[in-house]
């Protein structure tokens, strides 16, 4: 049976325990949200022993590099000496300002308090009161980031971050993670920003940051929700999509469209959009489900499965 | 004699195979109910590797791996059928990358040394 040396304690793992759960069920307070390997809440460093690599997918090569590791994802083999992820990784934040961008989804942005190296598309973990939850970069500037938060009923944050958040608040943010960012280089190349709900904060970060560099293709930004009043940041968009021609922003609701909006599924009207998605550069975020369904259509029409980048917003586990 | 994984062009070249592969087994209804739902860039790894194998390239496969990675959907019934399936796509795959009939043999002969290990046999 392995054993964790984790700060200074050692405790047992039993058989196929994760890290994770060996750790809590011995007191230590390690804050975890998805218990998936996606929300990065529960990651740790190893400083000795051997880390199954299943339990490092999807972080940094700079972070594996360190030892860091998902512990809800680590069944060790062998002891591990472990501890919380150091300096740069997590650091300290204050919350600078708070608006809505609807009735249901708060523009947050924060202050940070030591240098931190993310770009928009990203996401972070923002831990307050041991509560952590995950949320998207949509845009930075040299020491902010401004976060999209949906309001959820009964949720453990995001209640706060949207209507009690006051300016010089203390939080932590711990990351960056993901892939979903515009790494410069083919600018002719199509973009395809496609998303549900509050996965328009990364692609909003994208989107962005391709204009900044000159992006000259084609740029597809399609928007879903369930109605009208899901979608959010219309007017920019409209506004942004009038200033460059290059840019077709596309909104669209399950039921109840308005004047200007597509009816349907997301796949659907993503499709309709653009049918023969090979060559494009593709950034899918949003709901699980839907961001699963419309990954395999966009790949079966033809995209290339390593030009297809996406979050899929993992709710907290209870 | 270059492996047909040397002729392809090697490590690069299979990205571009895996997509071929990948979409062929997600679009025959024999086959795709056993692909719904998982992870598509983990699959693709996984194919990734099983391709790399076939075609000769480096691997590090055990019939362990092959046995424990398939167990799950043996017991939801996966058989010969669907085995023969995967390889039929396969020769498909190969075919449209330009490869020749012999050298097609050859890799289903590779394939098919994984047939008991896949099915639990």
């Amino acid at each position: 049976m392995p054993s964790i040396l984790y700060r200074g304690r050692t405790c047992e793992v039993r058989d196929g325990q994760t890290v994770l759960d060996a750790l809590l069920a011995a007191g230590e307070p390690i804050s975890y949200a998805c218990r998936a390997g996606a929300c990065g809440a529960c990651v740790l460093r190893a400083t000795a022993g051997e880390v199954p690599p299943e339990a490092q997918l999807g972080l940094r090569d700079a972070w594996k590099a360190r030892g860091c590791f998902h512990a809800c994802q680590c069944r060790p083999y062998a002891d591990l000496t472990v501890e919380p992820i150091g300096e740069g990784m997590r650091v300290p934040a204050r919350v600078e300002s708070r608006s809505m961008l609807s009735p249901t989804v708060a523009r947050v942005v924060v202050r940070l308090d030591a240098p931190f190296d993310a770009a928009p598309g990203q996401y972070v973990t923002v831990q307050r009161a041991g509560v952590a939850r995950s949320f998207s970069i949509a845009a930075r500037a040299e020491r902010t980031i401004e976060l999209h938060v949906r309001r959820v009923l009964g949720g453990k944050l995001s209640p706060y971050l949207c209507d009690e958040a006051l300016p010089g608040d203390a939080l932590d943010v711990q990351g960056p993670f993901g892939y979903c960012l515009y790494a410069v280089g083919r600018p002719e190349q199509p973009l395809l920003l496609a998303g549900t709900g509050t996965g328009l904060a990364p692609l909003w970060g994208v989107l962005h940051d391709a204009l900044a560099a000159g992006h000259a293709g084609p740029i597809h930004v399609v928007h879903g929700a369930v109605d009208p009043s899901g979608l959010y940041l219309v007017d920019e968009l409209r506004a942004l999509s009038a200033a460059h021609p290059a840019v077709r922003y596309v909104p669209s609701v399950l039921r109840g469209a308005l004047p200007g909006m597509e009816e349907g599924s997301l796949d659907e009207v993503v499709l309709r959009h653009v049918p023969r998605p090979a060559g494009a550069r593709i950034f899918v975020c949003g709901a699980p489900d839907i961001v699963q369904l419309l990954k395999k259509r966009l790949f079966l029409a033809g995209a290339s499965l390593r030009e297809i980048l996406s979050d899929a917003f993992v709710p907290a586990a209870s | 004699m270059a492996t047909i994984y040397e002729q392809l062009g090697g490590a690069p070249s299979m990205d571009a195979a895996v997509d071929i592969f990948y979409r062929k087994v997600l679009s025959d209804d024999r086959i795709s109910r056993f692909f719904e739902g998982v992870d598509m860039e983990r699959q693709a790894a996984k194919q990734k590797a099983f391709l790399t194998m076939v075609l000769g390239g480096p691997n590090g496969y055990t019939g362990k791996d092959m046995r424990t990675a398939h167990a799950h959907l043996v017991a939801r019934g996966l058989n010969d059928s669907h085995f023969d399936a995967v390889v039929e796509n396969l020769a498909a795959t190969l075919r449209e990358l330009g490869v020749g009939p012999e050298q097609i043999a050859e890799v289903a002969k590779i394939a098919e040394s994984v047939r008991g290990d896949v099915l639990s046999k």
